[in-house]
């Protein structure tokens, strides 16, 4: 582990057991319950140990092994003029956007009057359409705000959302230098932030980019764990899969990335090798999930999104032949456009020397597409707003973004140095 | 038949006259608009005749195109065909499609900048031709560049003298990756080109943000105290914004929000002593709001029951809105 890796890994996970800890100073009857006790138990000791198993095992990374040239240096300017527009954007930033005013920044202005989350669902007492609204989301982006005004710093809230994205240019730069060399790597970086959907998701206040960085952190550390072998890696990783649980919480990409990594393990044949930071992994991540899962339905009494019922069963599966399943198909592809042609290609594989490993990046991909799918299936037969979803379906699932460009460029960098032989091949470790 | 036209589609001068039409065509109608509004008299069938060169030759010339760059792409297993005419033709087309790409790319931004169908209305050019246009050539640069990338391999192979044939389907998966490659540049287009467009749209604040409703929170905001509380109306696509509680909230948090979809029965009115509105003008997309029949002291919220009231102030006017308060007991 290099020294940016450990620095911003320390940093997020720091955030993210202070949000926690500050949940917990702000709800005592969370923590007065067995599953409370469990979850930051869980989260702390788990971030100490790592952390400092981390900093015992970082590598004297002050002589660079990698050549700086101009094309480097070239793309390393995009990178930070593209930095430099979200910020200037967020400084300048009059307003915020529909969400953040009507949920994340307002439970921020909640917070700051005294109140607490598990008060706030009082506030809709008299309205008859949004009674579940402001526990839907998981407590972390409106915590963050709420620091941010706390410690009176005198910048737009906006700035913090360029912030995350400057931390996911260096932990995603440190991630997959290993892979992909310096040049590649830099401009894997470029194509990520500079990408519509991931500059997008930086110029507004909402939970899509902080989620983002947390999964594309935390899988990127499964992944290298993975393949170098590493188990307080891996088990970073999942440490930073449960973080993403208190960020967003409707879809279960936790789930998919642990069923991807379950799955990559026994087609890898390490399963052995790698139980333990198996069951220590579900372990955190269910710690959280139930956590957060528990606090919104007992003590919260946040009442139920979804009514599954036997005819909404019947439908789906009628549907699968009465065409809603092509409509829906369709919907859906274009939904996602061009970014569709990217996932896919991202699937295949032409890279011979690539590790077996990056079959979990695959999975990922393909399990969360599926999951994305079945959800709006599901979902139309339930509600008539179901293609009100196509707008916010690119941005919630965004962390596939640096996950498909990774892979595409590992493809056209061998394809490159396969053909032309310009590139140097890369050994892994 | 077959060589002849073989030797056609292999001709390097052949791919670029082709490309050079298709580029040009959408500007067809650019001449087509100016000699129109030219006080210079032009027969009708010159018009008619730029008309159907910008709408029909160009789908023409696009499949034309298209299918002459897939060829050569195809035709990988006879490299003896290729030589270095066909380099520089094809570095052309890839220097002229980049340029087309440019060109397009700014005629198109000045819809964005300007107002929707500025382009068409001031230029006679069709934007769809020229969004597809975009898709050609980025689908043309990613064939050529698969090709030249393919070439590389079939020499590296030759030079090895392992294979005599090329694998056709690990081409296409060449061309599937740059393709791919392509489509992710183009995407990271997005904050260098829209710069001014962002930029812009940092500097709306929440009246432009939200819309013309935002007046009418403003109004509440400024003449209802903190400690009040105010009835707004049921949230409907008819009052989308200033029926939305959560977003409402925002703006007028501490006071108590009540959906006038609520108020339907007189027990729940009676819940309130007092209470505020701001009345809601009839607008061509939706009804005022509330109803109000001042000789029987009727209201409804909900727009469908009734209830009664004691009495009705008005507290104050702000940018044109008035600002009630609603007694429903003493």
């Amino acid at each position: 582990m290099n020294k940016i890796l450990l620095t911003i890994s320390s940093l997020l996970i720091f955030v993210s057991v202070v949000v926690k800890l500050y949940f917990i100073s702000i709800e005592p009857i969370y923590i007065s319950n067995i599953l409370g006790k469990t979850d930051i138990v869980a989260i702390v000791v788990s971030s100490i140990f790592l952390l400092g198993y981390s900093l015992k095992s970082i590598k004297d990374d002050t002589k660079s092994k990698y050549k700086y040239n101009v094309k480097i240096f070239f793309l390393f300017i995009l990178t930070i003029i593209v930095l430099s527009i979200s910020t200037i954007y967020n400084l300048n930033k009059k307003s915020l956007d529909w969400d953040a005013i009507a949920l994340y920044d307002a439970r921020a202005k909640f917070l700051t009057s005294g109140m607490s989350f598990s008060q706030m669902g009082m506030l809709s007492e008299f309205d008859d359409k949004n009674k579940y609204y402001y526990l839907l989301y998981p407590p972390f982006t409106s915590i963050i705000h709420q620091f941010w005004y706390k410690f009176n710093v005198n910048l737009p809230i906006g700035v913090l959302y360029s912030i995350f994205l400057i931390l996911m240019v260096l932990i995603l730069g440190s991630l997959v230098i290993d892979y992909l060399g310096l040049f590649w790597t830099v401009l894997t970086v470029l194509l990520v932030v500079s990408n519509k959907d991931i500059f997008s998701i930086s110029i507004i206040e909402y939970t899509n980019l902080p989620f983002t960085l947390y999964l594309t952190s935390g899988i990127f550390l499964l992944l290298n764990g993975f393949v170098k072998n590493k188990r307080y890696i891996q088990i970073l990783g999942f440490l930073f899969i449960a973080g993403s649980i208190w960020i967003r919480f409707l879809e279960p990409v936790w789930l998919a990335v642990v069923l991807a990594y379950i799955v990559a393990t026994l087609f890898n044949k390490k399963i052995k090798q790698n139980m333990l930071c198996i069951i220590i992994g579900i372990s955190i991540i269910l710690s959280q999930y139930i956590g957060w899962n528990y606090f919104q339905k007992i003590v919260a009494n946040t009442p139920q999104i979804f009514h599954i019922n036997k005819f909404v069963i019947f439908e789906s599966i009628w549907g699968l032949f009465t065409g809603s399943f092509l409509n829906i198909l369709f919907f859906y592809l274009k939904s996602y456009g061009v970014l569709s042609i990217i996932y896919f290609t991202a699937l295949i594989k032409i890279n011979k020397k690539e590790p077996n490993e990056f079959i979990f990046l695959r999975l990922i991909i393909i399990i969360c597409l599926v999951m994305y799918f079945a959800g709006i299936y599901g979902i139309s037969f339930m509600f008539d707003w179901w293609r009100e979803m196509s707008g916010s379906l690119a941005r919630s699932s965004s962390y596939l973004i640096p996950i498909s460009i990774f892979l595409i460029i590992s493809n056209i960098k061998y394809l490159l140095e396969k053909n032309i032989g310009s590139a140097k091949t890369i050994k892994y470790e | 038949m077959k060589t002849n036209v073989a030797k056609i589609i292999f001709n390097p001068l052949v791919i670029v006259i082709v490309w050079i039409l298709f580029m040009a065509t959408p500007f067809a109608g650019l001449v087509r608009h100016f000699l129109f509004l030219s006080s210079v008299e032009i027969s009708h069938s010159l018009l008619g005749i730029f008309n159907v060169i910008q709408r029909s030759y160009f789908w023409l010339l696009m499949l034309i195109n298209l299918l002459i760059v897939y060829t050569w792409y195809r035709n990988l297993s006879q490299p003896h065909l290729i030589n270095k005419k066909h380099y520089y033709s094809l570095v052309f087309v890839i220097i002229l499609a980049v340029i087309n790409e440019i060109t397009v790319r700014s005629i198109l931004y000045l819809d964005i900048k300007y107002y929707g169908n500025y382009i068409y209305s001031n230029f006679g050019i069709l934007p769809s031709q020229l969004q597809l246009s975009s898709i050609v050539n980025y689908l043309a640069i990613s064939i050529i560049i698969a090709f030249f990338i393919s070439i590389f391999e079939i020499n590296n192979k030759k030079s090895k003298n392992t294979h005599k044939r090329i694998n056709v389907r690990f081409n296409k998966t060449i061309l599937v990756e740059v393709f791919a490659f392509l489509t992710i540049v183009y995407l990271s287009t997005y904050p260098f080109l829209n710069f001014s467009v962002i930029i812009k749209d940092a500097y709306q604040n929440y009246s432009q943000r939200i819309g013309s409703d935002y007046v009418y929170i403003d109004s509440l905001v400024k003449l209802v105290p903190e400690n009040g509380v105010i009835i707004h109306p049921p949230q409907s696509s008819e009052w989308p914004l200033v029926g939305n509680q959560p977003v409402i909230r925002y703006f007028l948090y501490p006071r108590i929000l009540v959906s006038g979809k609520l108020i339907n029965t007189q027990k729940f009115a009676d819940r309130f002593s007092s209470a505020y509105f701001v009345l809601i003008d009839k607008t061509h997309y939706a009804p005022g709001w509330p109803l109000i029949n001042f000789d029987k002291k009727e209201i409804s919220f909900d727009i469908n029951n009734s209830v009664n009231y004691l009495n009705i102030e008005k507290i104050g006017e702000y940018l044109g809105k008035i600002v009630y308060k609603i007694k429903f007991n003493e």
